[in-house]
């Protein structure tokens, strides 16, 4: 390690430990007998640990590289940091007079801190029991105090930001329920950008807009529901206009060429993660429309089954028939190239989807976006085809929680004809993935990116006849994955004069 | 010693004047609905932001080749539409745009289908094949304010269309009484049916590929006799070894 990397580290340590001793000196200051002492150092922290979390994170959420020991080391300690203020927060918000006129800093800022710390969940794991209570108590006393919509002016990422406490409020609960794992960590400081950058907008009604908006149900200890509240209890409702005219402004921002915010450190991701941010929120908005079936029952379950993943290994072990490749067998190649099978616990299944828990693996991490093959059991026809859409720590030695949604249940490797695919010298490697209607319109191809990039008209072998199709459209994606819609050019018998007069078609009927 | 009682006083009003709008006189009357609060007494003000290196961009600077919103517009647009477009540039490629926007419909992605011909339109405003997909898009998602909207843009940009007419029929369907599309004549049974459409989307009249996918479902299915499908028995599955 070089001197200035070295000294770097120093100056971040001592910093580090800077903010320590301030953080346990209000600690202390709370458990004693005058907690509001130290309501006035709790606000003018923000300013400064501000700007040291987000230069902490800068450099481990800009890398392209796997998490180090160090990064995960800071994320801990940044969710620590917050976690702790927060409780500060909250305990000397309780202790000061409610006309105390630092009560609307200590609250907003309290809030902030909840809100941080949730964020740091994607990477060190759900920390529960989340203080849903405690939100919904500061948004009790704000609504009671008539301040839940008084601007106040926060430094957060170098700037001067306008929220209200009713702002944060939501912003809380809202980077709770997408901390869930289906964001990644770039993507979940890209998502409060925009809350923060829009949170003016954020007002909560008291009676239930129409659909399936989001909820807070305030004399709960939960987090955002959806629907109507059934019981009368007192709830907020996040009407839906405001947030789609939101949604409407950052795509017409990005039709014009500007990513939003301007500044700060979502501003520096790539776009391709912004337009993953905005999916996630395309799809929020319409499951609050209503436009989405309510979630399929989960059944628990407690087995262990051989993961596969990418389309290369699913192809060539998870759907190779069952006469060459037992189930849970172990084939010579394994042994000679110590190939280490991928064992994951599935815990629950419901008819879309699967959740894992995943021990630590020798084969490399699985991640968000990836595509996963499981064969149900060595009996089982069934192969389970979906993807990673879900990927959450679950215990500090680096196990992880995976949610898969299942694309297809029969999914099928489809022999090529040689020469017919694409520039490269081998031809592709394609998964049928049958959709559920009948009239084939909803079939797709697993094919890779680069394949799907540079291919022209593909032949493949269907029963006994020959079938000519091209790839037309993307259904779904992923890494390094492309669930392809395809039309079909042609289609002919195996032995017709067209096809004799290819060899490549010939063997391909072959073979099939 | 009058004078000076009144030296006093003067001061003390002038003084207390001054005081007084340095509390209250500095916010407009108007802007006190929600009141700002500005820890002033706490926070160290976060450090002034550096000025711009450039003008700030306007709405449309992506139009200038190489820009950087060129660059980004370009990027989201790979990003949002992977498979149609690799850059904004290729959205001029009608055959393949206009038919990807009726399969973004067909498979209930109408916002998509309405945005891919945004951006396409926004790049060239003068083909009228993608402003007609649009019209004819929104037609068929029965959304009135966004036929009228793009009706209203068509007749401004290209008023000697001779697709007017067919426009304005349709208008007259989804949005009657909307003044733009004048009164057509119309028999009280034909306006109760939902009119044919042009086939601006360019569907397919040969349904010779939609029997061919149903065929090669089929036949995909019945060939793979160990890939049967079933739904998530628990009792199937093992522990592996």
């Amino acid at each position: 390690m070089s001197t200035a990397a070295l000294s770097q580290l120093a100056s971040l340590n001592e910093e580090r430990l800077s903010f320590e001793g301030r953080i346990q000196a209000m600690e202390a200051v709370v458990a004693g007998s005058n907690p509001k002492a130290c309501a006035g150092d709790f606000i003018d922290l923000l300013p400064h640990i501000g700007p040291f979390i987000t230069a902490l994170k800068r450099p481990i959420l800009m890398s392209q590289l796997p998490w180090t020991a160090e990064d995960s080391v800071a994320t801990r300690w940044i969710y620590d940091v917050c976690h702790r203020l927060a409780v500060v927060g909250r305990e000397t918000g309780a202790a000061i007079a409610l006309s105390d006129p630092s009560g609307r800093m200590l609250a907003a800022h309290t809030l902030f801190y909840m809100g941080e710390a949730l964020k740091c969940e994607i990477a060190i794991g759900v920390q529960k029991p989340h203080d849903y209570a405690g939100l919904h108590a500061i948004m009790k006393w704000a609504i009671s105090h008539r301040c839940e919509c008084a601007r106040i002016a926060l430094a957060l990422d170098g700037a001067v930001a306008a929220c209200t406490i009713e702002g944060l409020y939501f912003r809380a609960l809202l980077l709770a329920d997408f901390a869930g794992g289906n964001l990644s960590c770039q993507q979940i400081e890209i998502l409060d950008a925009w809350i923060v950058m829009w949170m003016p907008m954020i007002r909560s009604a008291r009676i239930c807009p129409p659909g399936a908006p989001r909820r807070a149900d305030l004399d709960s200890e939960a987090g955002l529901r959806r629907g109507p509240r059934t019981d009368g209890g007192p709830s907020l409702y996040l009407p839906q206009p405001p947030i789609e005219k939101a949604y409407r402004a950052i795509v017409q921002a990005l039709h014009e060429g500007q990513v939003l915010p301007e500044k700060g450190l979502a501003s520096e991701f790539p776009v391709e993660e912004h337009v993953a941010v905005l999916e996630v929120i395309r799809e929020a908005l319409a499951r609050s429309r209503g436009d989405y079936a309510p979630r399929h029952d989960r059944r628990p379950a407690s087995v262990i089954v051989e993961a596969h993943v990418g389309i290369e290994e699913i192809a060539n072990s998870a759907l190779s028939t069952p006469d060459r490749r037992q189930f849970g067998a172990r084939r010579p190649t394994d042994i000679i190239f110590e190939h280490k099978r991928r064992l994951l616990h599935l815990v629950d299944v419901s008819e879309l989807g699967l959740g894992f828990e995943e021990a630590e693996t020798p084969r490399g991490e699985i991640t968000l976006g990836d595509i996963i093959a499981v064969r149900l059991g060595p009996a089982s026809p069934v192969v389970a085809l979906g993807k990673v859409v879900r990927r959450i720590p679950v215990t500090e030695q680096g196990g992880f929680s995976l949610g898969v949604r299942i694309l297809s249940k029969a999914p099928q490797r489809v022999v090529v004809a040689p020469g017919t695919a694409t520039k490269n010298a081998a031809a592709p490697v394609l998964i049928y993935v049958p959709g559920e209607d009948d009239s084939g319109r909803h079939d797709g191809f697993l094919v890779s990116e680069r394949d799907f990039a540079q291919a022209g008209p593909i032949s493949v072998c269907v029963g006994a006849s020959i079938v000519t199709l091209r790839f037309n459209r993307v259904r779904d994606r992923g890494r390094g994955w492309i669930l392809a819609g395809f039309e079909i050019l042609d289609a002919r018998a195996a032995g017709s004069r067209s096809a004799e007069a290819d060899p490549g078609l010939t063997a391909c009927a072959a073979r099939h | 010693m009058d004078f000076i009682v009144a030296f006093v006083l003067t001061y003390f009003l002038v003084a207390l004047a001054i005081a007084n709008r340095g509390w209250t006189g500095l916010a407009p009357r108007g802007a006190r609905a929600a009141p700002v609060i500005a820890d002033n007494s706490h926070v160290t003000p976060p450090p002034p932001r550096p000025a711009p290196a450039h003008p700030p961009a306007r709405a449309d600077a992506w139009r200038v080749p190489n820009s950087p919103q060129a660059r980004t517009r370009d990027r989201y647009v790979a990003a949002r539409f992977p498979g149609i477009a690799r850059r904004a540039a290729d959205l001029a490629k009608l055959e393949r745009v206009i038919p990807a926007a009726r399969l973004f419909f067909e498979e209930g992605q109408g916002d998509r289908a309405i945005e891919l011909l945004d951006l396409a339109t926004e790049e060239y405003p003068d083909s009228d094949a993608l402003r007609l997909a649009q019209l004819e898009i929104a037609f068929l998602l029965r959304d009135a304010a966004l036929f009228c909207d793009r009706a209203r843009e068509f007749r401004q940009v290209l008023p000697q269309s001779p697709e007017w007419s067919e426009i304005a029929r349709l208008g007259r369907h989804i949005a009657p009484g909307e003044p733009l599309f004048g009164h057509g004549i119309q028999s009280p049974e034909r306006s109760e049916c939902w009119p044919a459409t042009p086939n601006w989307i360019q569907m397919s009249w040969d349904l010779a590929a939609e029997v061919l996918a149903a065929e090669f479902h089929r036949e995909s299915r019945r060939g793979a006799s160990h890939c049967a499908e079933g739904s998530l028995d628990m009792t199937e599955m093992e522990v592996v070894s």
